[in-house]
């Protein structure tokens, strides 16, 4: 049952500027500052000493590298402006060997977590959103041509395999991404700023709530592949709508009676290391940096660059299909194909054997369709040898491929506007035998 | 170690030889033995190494350096307390709030008691020279005093009065003579004629012009203060208003007289070490032009003739293996121009500034130290809010050291 639409409600260009509130971070830092108060007894007016962020060191021994406004480590991220000056970023921006139409406010923003810093023109969300379109587009399209017999939920596996956010963390920690301790103003606008105490609202999926989630989400309810294809987003996860703000309220009423008590609570939790939960948040913050960086290729480079881009990174990644099948009755399945394809039923046949009444026994099955061998599967026993080769058969079906390099539909749009070779069609599977 | 025989009579320190060699020591202790038998006072004569004849009896009293001034030695008694006879005197119960007045403690850290003294003066100005017009004008110069003199080296005293003059007006007088440079017939100096050479550096040289100037101006303030005063003399009678504005008029000529003479002293100053300022340099080195550079400086005794004259009007002193490599007046003005290596790494670094085309390379000015790195990551605020909230110092240990548990059992405080 189509519920709403799973669309980020307050985008940069959608939140109405609040009368009074600053709209730079920079404007709400000389706000902020403590007014300088100057001496009128002088003769001769003296300029006022620069007053830096109070870090709790000595200045006069150790004057501060990074002249800083007061103030600084309260902004949520640092000022787009220090991204300038930082030489990680320079090194970043150049390892990716990124156009120099990329400027490097824009890198620093793919930087930032909506968990560090909620505020959607300061943080990467909308990049994220973008570069995950054109990633999860590539990524499918690549599939749906070259591998046309895959079934639905090989394609989710195969998909969260290659562009999800487990691989694409392994792309940000292989471009050599540093993490920072905490996040805040102060921090080298060259590393990847996020929180592992509150989650920020970012959209990464698009797609349809159901109406039954929680019980889904509580019980572990099945959900069919077709509807996975209906509601969930590209991966075929389900779509869970953000927490009510009455929930958000007592919540918010408990923290400040607490703040009041006085109940010396830290503020960072030392307990909020190391838990699957933080390695899932880590993972999440790493994956949505390489989705902002293909947003902001888009953005500044064009349609081109960010589809090379992705080819480059994420495409080329080599992924062991075989490997993401899991058959509950593959002898039925391959009977029913071979029925739907109208080849002859198969047949088991033993083709060798050893040591059958010794420990070890080895079986090696073939199963023919006709005279055609199908598939072939060796194991302990004659029934596991033949499910195996089931399975076998099944999989050199279902992972057909009728070439490698072939021309996917976004090629029309790089090479077939400009020499007009019109889309040939590729060939298109009639489906799955057994829906999962 | 060796024990040397004891000898009769006082031995000088300069006769008793520190060699192991048996030998050596054996013929100190003859050459002494000989000596011995002399008369004391003869003994002693021949004894001292020095070749200047001493008195016997005399003290040898040590003149101090100029200026130093030791503390005196002449006692000074208190009065007694019975003979006071200042009437605000209260003698003290104790001595907590007496004060300490005199004594010898930090007399020499005074910088006062030493005196002129201190002041070193150097063969050349304490600061060197850094414009490179004013340098090659030094060099032109003193390649022309050298070649000047090169015709009478064995006139001492004109060499002396070259060598110490400053940049005033040049001491040597012309000659009519012209000398040829020691170079290869490829090399295209000219002869010059020393004559005009020198005009032009007589021309350009500051002093003698503003000194004649301000001479007049001197007169013409103490003709018209004279003046003054014979008015206010014969005009006794005058009234007040006009006494008080003479008075006043000869305040002002004094202040002015006294602000002239305060400016002549320090033009005068000036003018003895006083560098010729850079827009004339810079005008004589056009006029001068670049084929002098050319000259060869082969003879040794013209080069460093040269390099002491450089020395003094500018302060560089060119190390003697240098000048052996420099062969043209062109390597040395080269030399003189070219700026020192900076000493440290870090100033190369920030002259050159060697990485600043470098995005991805941050200079910093100072050792980063593990809290710049915690605040770079942002660790550091997380760090500081816990210390605080534990009550423990961020920086340093505040009053808890390693012998804490030590000081509670002692009590210490």
């Amino acid at each position: 049952m189509m519920k709403r639409l799973r669309i980020e409600r307050a985008t940069g260009q959608l939140l109405a500027a609040r009368p009074g509130a600053a709209s730079t971070p920079s404007i709400a830092l000389r706000a902020a500052q403590v007014p300088v108060r100057h001496s009128s007894s002088s003769a001769v007016e003296a300029e006022p000493t620069p007053i830096y962020e109070e870090d709790g060191t000595d200045h006069s021994r150790f004057p501060p590298l990074e002249k800083l406004p007061p103030l600084t480590s309260t902004l949520p991220s640092p000022l787009p402006e220090r991204a300038l000056q930082s030489a990680k970023l320079a090194a970043l921006h150049a390892r990716l060997s990124l156009s120099p139409k990329i400027p490097l406010q824009t890198l620093a923003r793919t930087l930032v977590d909506p968990s560090a810093d909620p505020s959607p023109q300061f943080n990467n969300s909308s990049l994220a959103f973008l570069g995950s379109t054109i990633i999860n587009y590539h990524a499918s399209e690549s599939f749906m041509v070259h591998y046309p017999r895959l079934p639905m939920d090989v394609l989710y596996a195969a998909m969260t395999g290659l562009a999800g956010p487990a691989p694409l963390n392994r792309i940000a920690k292989a471009w050599g991404t540093e993490v920072a301790a905490a996040p805040g103003g102060e921090v080298d606008p060259g590393l990847l700023q996020f929180s592992l105490e509150k989650t920020g609202e970012s959209v990464l999926g698009f797609g349809y709530t159901r109406t039954v989630v929680e019980k889904i989400n509580k019980n572990n309810w099945q959900r069919s592949v077709a509807s996975k294809v209906i509601y969930d987003d590209d991966f075929g996860q389900v779509i869970t709508p953000p927490p009510q703000p009455e929930e958000e309220q007592p919540a918010a009423e408990e923290e400040k009676d607490s703040e009041f008590s006085n109940t010396s609570s830290p503020k960072f939790s030392p307990t909020s290391y190391g838990s699957s939960q933080t390695r899932e948040l880590s993972e999440k913050a790493h994956a949505n940096f390489v989705r902002a960086v293909v947003g902001a290729i888009y953005t500044h480079s064009g349609r081109e660059a960010a589809k090379a881009f992705v080819k480059a990174h994420i495409l080329s990644r080599h992924l062991d299909l075989e490997r993401l099948f899991a058959f509950k009755h593959p002898t039925l399945e391959l009977a029913l194909l071979c029925a739907r394809e109208e080849f002859d039923p198969p047949v088991a046949r033993l083709l060798s054997e050893t040591g059958r009444l010794s420990r070890t026994p080895v079986f090696v099955v073939g199963i023919y369709s006709g005279n055609d061998k199908l598939g072939e599967g060796s194991g302990a026993t004659l029934e596991h040898a033949r499910l195996k080769a089931a399975m076998h058969a099944l999989k050199a079906w279902y992972l057909y491929s009728p070439g490698q390099g072939l021309r996917v539909p976004s090629d029309v749009l790089d090479d077939g506007v400009k020499s007009g070779k019109a889309w040939e069609p590729v060939y298109v599977d009639i489906g799955e035998l057994i829906s999962r | 170690m060796r024990h040397l025989p004891r000898l009769r009579g006082a031995v000088s320190a300069s006769l008793c030889c520190s060699s192991p060699s048996h030998i050596r020591t054996t013929a100190a202790v003859a050459a002494v033995a000989t000596t011995s038998s002399s008369t004391t006072a003869q003994s002693l004569q021949r004894r001292t190494l020095s070749t200047s004849v001493t008195d016997v009896g005399a003290v040898e009293v040590q003149t101090p350096p100029q200026g130093l001034k030791p503390p005196s030695q002449k006692w000074q008694v208190a009065v007694r307390p019975d003979q006071i006879t200042d009437p605000a005197y209260v003698p003290a119960q104790d001595g907590l709030e007496l004060e300490e007045d005199g004594g010898l403690d930090g007399w020499w850290e005074n910088p006062a008691n030493y005196g002129v003294g201190k002041e070193w003066v150097g063969f050349g100005p304490a600061e060197k020279v850094t414009d490179p017009a004013i340098l090659e004008v030094a060099t032109y110069r003193a390649l022309v005093e050298a070649l000047l003199l090169s015709q009478n080296w064995s006139d001492p005293v004109a060499r002396e009065a070259v060598l110490s003059s400053g940049w005033g007006p040049m001491v040597l007088t012309t000659t009519a003579a012209k000398t040829k440079f020691h170079n290869r017939p490829k090399s295209t100096l000219l002869c010059v004629d020393r004559e005009e050479m020198v005009a032009a550096l007589q021309k350009h040289a500051l002093p003698a012009t503003e000194r004649e100037t301000q001479l007049e101006s001197e007169e013409q303030v103490e003709t018209a203060f004279a003046a003054e005063q014979e008015v206010e003399v014969n005009g006794e009678a005058e009234t007040a208003v006009t006494t008080e504005q003479q008075a006043g008029v000869t305040e002002e000529a004094e202040a002015a007289l006294a602000a002239e003479k305060t400016a002549e002293v320090k033009e005068e100053d000036d003018l003895t070490e006083g560098v010729i300022p850079a827009e004339q340099a810079q005008a004589l080195v056009k006029e001068l032009g670049h084929e002098w550079k050319q000259a060869n400086l082969r003879n040794p005794v013209l080069k460093f003739f040269a390099a002491k004259r450089i020395q003094k009007l500018t302060g560089h002193k060119i190390p003697d293996g240098k000048l052996v490599a420099i062969t043209t007046a062109g390597s040395l003005v080269k030399e003189l121009v070219k700026p020192p290596k900076a000493k440290k790494l870090a100033e190369e670094i920030e002259n050159k500034e060697i990485f600043q085309s470098l995005p991805n390379v941050k200079v910093f000015p100072r050792r980063v130290t593990p809290i710049d790195k915690e605040k770079m990551v942002g660790r550091w605020k997380v760090i500081r809010e816990e210390l605080e909230r534990r009550g423990l110092p961020v920086i340093g240990t505040a009053n808890i050291d390693n012998a804490i548990e030590k000081k509670w059992v002692t009590g210490a405080k």
